[in-house]
């Protein structure tokens, strides 16, 4: 195990990281709260020249209701703050439990939801929440600002839609139009400090007593976030009974890539993928009905 | 209400407050002029014959001041067991798991030894890998180590009675496996050890470890070193829990360093490398026959084990014989048969865990009682009362309870559990399950032959009257030995604690065989007060000739010295005295009754220093049978415990809601501490029955090295725990305590097996019980099926990764 | 090359030159001598490690020295004020919650922010707020009881009058 060394840097613009990203390109890492980039580097995973802290980009950190009912959230916002924001806990509940599930205390006053997409492990837990509620992300580099959705941001374990000059610099969620609810279901074997062995979050969206629109996203039975498509569609339309969702669930079992590891075996995570998604559906659905009124979500 | 003034009380921890503030000293925390940092070469292969090594690139690294391999230091072999020496420093023709030491560097910082240690080159030749006992064991299989042929480092075979008679009088008879996956006692301070030469070639080696004494003679014989030229200290330790208890090759290389580079040298553990280390619990397959008559009482115990020890011995002898022997009791049974067998394996060595051999056994020993109960539709606590023994009993392996509140334990465990109300009565999911276990306090024999004292310790007044000096080499490794045996030692004298200072863990203030086997309430607690009590009665001897009374005629209590009903105390002279010697002080005795100090302080005028040894050496203990040692103690403390938990019915998740626990101590010393034992005793076993397994891949590297992936009980995962301290007073203990640290682990895990019965009707057979596995077995109505401990069954085991 | 960090240490302003990749945690302890903090695990598993960093409980082994540079550290050194122990770590030591201590420093910290935070936590409140904190002495139950135990007497004495209290 042999020491890493570095170089550190701390823009206080964001003019000056993005120029600083276009620079050094593949050398350089940024760290926000750095509890991945530590543990990457200490094992050998990452072995950067130049360490950018993103700390003192303030602009980029916090909660912002929008006018519309949805909300932005900035990259530097950690899993503390996420899990306690009201708006979060209000506007998008899955984000919320998920952030409050990441590591543990300690680990959530540092880590943040731009790191957490950014390093894109197979075991993110803010992305299926972010995907489900259909954000889509700012990315700003060298050339300006552009967009991309959520569900289409991580392509491989460690890699997303990011290029080496760019920073991740908003999460939008748009209002969802219409009641709607959002839930993240996992598990783990202790009951805290855990990585998931698989996840299910789900967002519904209803339009009278039907589902309108239904977006489930599975975690750590891929090696990115998998949409549960087979469920999707079975929802869409549909009137969401108790057997309704527990046939969606079941459909998710196919959308699945499991595989065998030391954390679990793929039997089991596709058993917990129809388990957790039956659960995910069930409580999004109750909040939609109880609490997602008025164009909020 | 204690009938003593200090024992029995809640006196808060003496090195608490220094814990609190980080002002205790750790061994990392130390740091000594020109210290020098070492870093170990680790094989990373599991086995490989070493062909070469070149240290050339190393030793010219600026910075790096000595480097070291097999040629470079003795060959002398260790371990723990003098009749299972048989490691080395530093692996000579091959390594034996991924993990083996080949080389170990100093430098002037951590960096730059690390730097050097890749600029080792070592060319090793794989040799075939064998991960589990059952390859291990197999004709023609590779010798992994030279000494143990056939790949056995531990065989026992034992009966007692004769079992096969008693099978044709049993009318139920229960059969069951239970596995377990290797475990880490995962202590949150990893080892570290500083060693330093002075110019007159004395060695001083700080370390964290549980035992200073088997530290010293191992670095001493193993460097050739007088064992008087050899002082071993332990500071403040952060845990140990067993695997602190042997020496290890990196106390061994911090010396050898030292010596070799004439500087002090210190050598830190990762969190990975204690994991490689280990000399934690062993992997465990147990194959067990109960049988019983139409009453219910017991009969026979048949019982096969195999241990997949890894690659040393350790503690492993000492592990396989206790996990046969340690079945002898609570409960009478007249007829054991016990065939134990411990592998080597290509994986990182297993030694001695909390409760040693015995807890695994423990715990499909008392899932069978279940199952012999459910047969006879007996209650489960109804049926341990009927076979529970009494004090005074003794074993069929000639294990004496001298004192057993198992009944008591039990008892109070039923009723403060709800038990009646709820066994069987829960809804699905959830359930209720009593078990119980007993250990040693403190092993009969050393670990090596010998006639020593297992404890010895000396008592000192300060000239000034004031404080009590208590020195011994005992180890306070958080189990709070310090304060006990200071508490000990205050009652004896009759003195306040606060007036009682400890100095401890330290081979130059006495012989003590550490903290280990639950021994040192009970022993070193002995050894102190014996001392204690002779130097009360030389201050007693001095007052009481100076002022003319009896000895006898004279008590000493809350630090004051006073005189028998209708005796009359003039000591008027003895306090102008005093008075006039301490001139200037602003806390001089008024009015009050003779104090302590001034009594103390008139025998040091009278005598001289007043000081005093005590010791303890148990008497011969145990059979005549080959093996008889392992399991014999003085006394036994003992344990009942009631796991109240529900299950996710769809995932698996356990949550335990409440444990009742209930043990017998003997007599609390501090009771505070006895709690203490019994909560964190839970909480170890909640964690191995529910999540820990050390995890390795195809290639025999460990998966899970970290606290992340090898999980212990958080703050969330464990339950109220309701602690009942029940005192039995044991007559082989001083003032009538014995141990609490090791005996209060064993029910916990059958407690767990049992309560999921009552939740679930399935009868789990292998630990841990993750969610998976509890998910697996609902959905298919069946428990996942256990290895077989039998060598010659066919069972394929399965290799992770 | 090292670095000059400046910051503020237990209310001291501090500087020190730090590798940039040496920790906070490393930092502390064997630059500025603060060895109250202990590494467990050096990989952000076990909360051994914790101190405040502008008062929010963080494992110091996975904050970079620098990125604590104009920040505030509290450290298990900087909880009681002169002489006497803090209300916390006073009802730590009476109430039986430290054992071999070497988890000691860190829970005690989060415990502390917990209290700061929310002063009548529930059980489950303070359970989460150490979850961080591994112990495999205690099982837990006397540190809850103690922290339970702190945030009543915070609530009748205030923080500053605790703090004055002997050990």
């Amino acid at each position: 195990m042999q020491t890493v060394r570095f170089d550190f840097v701390e823009p206080t613009t964001l003019d000056e990281a993005v120029a600083l990203m276009a620079e050094h390109g593949h050398e350089a890492a940024a760290v926000a709260g750095g509890t991945d980039l530590l543990r990457d580097i200490r094992t050998g995973k990452r072995q950067p020249a130049l360490v950018i802290s993103l700390a003192r980009l303030h602009t980029l950190s916090g909660v912002r209701p929008n006018d519309d009912g949805g909300l932005t959230v900035g990259p530097l916002t950690t899993m503390a703050e996420l899990a306690r924001s009201a708006v979060v806990r209000e506007r998008a509940p899955a984000l919320a439990e998920a952030a409050g599930h990441v590591g543990s205390p300690q680990v959530r006053n540092r880590a943040t939801i731009g790191g957490n997409l950014c390093n894109a492990r197979p075991c993110a837990d803010t992305a299926p929440p972010v995907i489900v509620h259909s954000a889509t992300l700012e990315l700003t580099g060298k050339g300006g600002t552009r967009e991309v959705a959520a569900k289409d941001f991580i392509i491989n374990p460690g890699q997303t839609q990011i290029e080496t000059n760019e920073l991740l610099t908003a999460i939008r969620l748009p209002a969802p139009g219409g009641p709607a609810g959002s839930a993240f279901e996992t598990l783990t074997n202790r009951k805290a400090v855990e990585i998931t062995i698989t996840s299910s979050t789900a967002w519904l969206m209803l339009d009278g007593d039907r589902v309108a629109q239904a977006r489930i996203c599975l975690g750590s039975v891929g090696p990115t976030p998998l949409p549960g498509l087979h469920g999707e569609g079975l929802l869409r339309g549909a009137d969401p009974t108790p057997d309704k969702l527990a046939e969606a669930a079941k459909a998710c079992v196919a959308d699945a890539s499991s595989i065998d590891d030391f954390r679990g075996s793929a039997d089991f995570r596709n058993h917990l993928v129809e388990v957790l998604t039956r659960r995910a559906l069930t409580r999004a659905l109750a909040w939609a009905l109880t609490r997602g009124r008025g164009g909020l979500s | 209400m204690s009938r003593h003034r200090i024992l029995g009380t809640r006196a808060p921890r003496l090195d608490a407050a220094a814990k609190a503030t980080g002002r205790a000293v750790y061994t990392d925390d130390i740091s000594l002029p020109g210290m020098l940092h070492g870093a170990i070469l680790q094989s990373p292969v599991a086995h490989a014959r070493i062909l070469s090594i070149d240290t050339t690139r190393a030793k010219a690294l600026p910075g790096v001041e000595a480097v070291l391999t097999a040629a470079d230091v003795p060959d002398r072999l260790f371990g723990v067991s003098p009749a299972r020496y048989d490691e080395n420093v530093l692996a000579i023709e091959k390594v034996l798991y991924v993990g083996d030491e080949v080389a170990a560097v100093a430098a002037v910082n951590l960096e730059t030894a690390r730097e050097a240690l890749a600029l080792i080159d070592v060319q090793y030749e794989p040799l075939p890998l064998l991960l589990n006992a059952r390859e291990a064991l197999a004709e023609g299989a590779i010798q992994i180590h030279p000494i143990y042929e056939g790949n056995v480092s531990g065989r026992v075979q034992q009966e007692f009675g004769d079992v096969d008679a008693a099978r044709e009088q049993a009318t139920v008879i229960c059969s069951g496996r239970l596995d377990s996956e290797m475990q880490d006692a995962a202590f949150l301070e990893p080892q570290v050890a500083i060693a330093e030469f002075d110019a007159q070639g004395n060695l001083t080696l700080t370390s964290s470890t549980q035992s200073v004494h088997y530290i010293q003679r191992t670095v001493a014989m193993v460097l050739g070193m007088p064992v008087g030229k050899v002082r071993v200290i332990k500071p403040a330790v952060g845990g140990g829990f067993g695997p602190k208890a042997a020496c290890s090759t990196m106390e061994l290389l911090t010396c050898l360093l030292a010596r070799a580079s004439k500087k002090p040298v210190k050598i830190a553990f990762t969190r990975e490398q204690v994991f490689l280390h280990s000399r934690s619990r062993h992997k465990f397959l147990h194959d067990m026959t109960l049988g019983a008559d139409a009453d219910g009482k017991l009969l026979f115990l048949d019982h096969e084990a195999l241990l997949d020890g890894g690659a040393y011995a350790s503690f492993g002898i000492a592990t396989v014989y206790y996990a046969g022997s340690l079945l002898g009791g609570p409960y009478k049974l007249p007829n054991m048969r016990y065939s134990g067998t411990r592998s080597v394996t290509n994986k990182p060595t297993c030694g001695a865990q909390r409760g040693h051999g015995g807890v695994i056994a423990r715990g499909l020993f008392e899932r069978l009682l279940d199952e012999v109960a459910e047969k006879l539709n007996l209650d489960p606590v109804q049926l341990r009362l009927q076979n529970m023994m009494e004090a005074g009993d003794v074993t069929c392996n000639d294990l004496n309870m001298s004192s057993l509140g198992m009944r008591e334990c039990i008892e109070a465990v039923r009723d403060g559990s709800g038990w009646i109300e709820k066994k069987g009565q829960l809804p699905r999911g959830h359930g209720i399950g009593v078990a119980c276990g007993f250990f040693v306090s403190g092993a009969g024999y050393p670990i090596y032959r010998s006639e020593t004292f297992h404890s010895t310790a000396e008592i000192k007044l300060q000239e000034d009257g004031g404080t009590v000096l208590l020195r011994t080499a005992a180890a306070d490794i958080g189990q709070g030995t310090d304060t006990a045996l200071a508490m000990i030692a205050a009652e004896t004298l009759g003195v306040e604690l606060d007036h009682v200072r400890v100095e401890s863990g330290d081979t130059d203030l006495s012989v003590d065989l550490g903290a280990y086997s639950s021994r040192q309430t009970l022993m070193s607690g002995h050894a102190v007060r014996e001392a204690a009590e002779k130097v009360r009665a030389q201050v007693l001897e001095v007052v009481s000739e100076r002022l003319n009374v009896a000895a006898d005629d004279l008590r000493i209590e809350g630090g004051l010295v006073l005189p028998r009903d209708g005796v009359n105390l003039d000591f008027a002279a003895l306090r102008t005295q005093y008075i006039k010697e301490h001139r200037g002080w602003s806390d001089n005795p008024g009015e009050g009754p003779l104090t302590f100090r001034e009594a103390s302080r008139l025998a040091f005028l009278v005598r001289g220093t007043i000081v005093a040894t005590g010791g303890y050496k148990p008497p011969l203990l145990g059979g005549k049978f080959k093996g008889a040692a392992v399991g014999t103690s003085p006394a036994y403390g003992c344990s009942a415990q009631a796991v109240e938990l529900s299950v996710d019915l769809e995932t698996g998740q356990v949550t335990v809601h409440r444990v009742t626990d209930a043990h017998d101590c003997g007599q609390a010393i501090n009771l505070t501490s006895v709690e203490g034992q019994m909560q964190g005793s839970v909480s170890m076993g909640l964690g191995e029955a529910l999540f820990e397994q050390v995890r390795f891949d195809a290639k025999g590297r460990c998966l899970n090295a970290n606290l992340a992936d090898y999980k212990i009980p958080t703050a969330l995962d464990m339950p109220h725990m309701d602690c009942i301290v029940v005192e039995t007073h044991e007559p082989n203990g001083p003032y009538g305590a014995k141990e609490v640290g090791e005996g209060a682990i064993m029910p916990t895990i059958p407690a767990v097996l049992n309560a999921l019965y009552d939740a679930t009707g399935i009868r789990f057979e292998k630990l841990p019980l993750t969610a998976q596995q509890i998910a697996t077995a609902l959905r298919t109505g069946k428990p996942v099926p256990a290895e077989s401990a039998q060598p010659d069954n066919i069972g394929y085991c399965k290799i992770d990764g | 090359m090292k670095k000059l960090l400046q910051l503020t240490v237990n209310t001291v302003p501090r500087e020190v030159a730090v590798h940039a990749h040496a920790t906070l945690g490393e930092v502390l302890r064997e630059e500025l001598g603060l060895t109250g903090t202990k590494i467990g695990c050096g990989e952000g598993d076990c909360g051994a490690c914790t101190v405040l960093l502008d008062g929010e409980p963080v494992n110091s082994c996975l904050v970079l020295a620098l990125q604590a540079s104009g920040r505030e550290v509290t450290t298990i050194e900087g909880l009681a004020d002169g002489e006497g122990l803090h209300p916390v770590q006073a009802a730590f030591v009476q109430a039986g919650a430290i054992q071999c201590g070497f988890c000691s420093p860190g829970m005690i910290l989060s415990a502390t922010a917990l209290l700061r935070r929310m002063p009548a936590p529930s059980e489950l409140d303070v359970r989460t707020a150490l979850s961080g904190n591994l112990c495999r002495c205690t099982g837990y139950q006397k540190i809850v009881e103690a922290t339970l135990g702190a945030a009543r007497d915070l609530a009748t004495e205030g923080e500053q009058a605790s703090s004055r209290r002997r050990p």
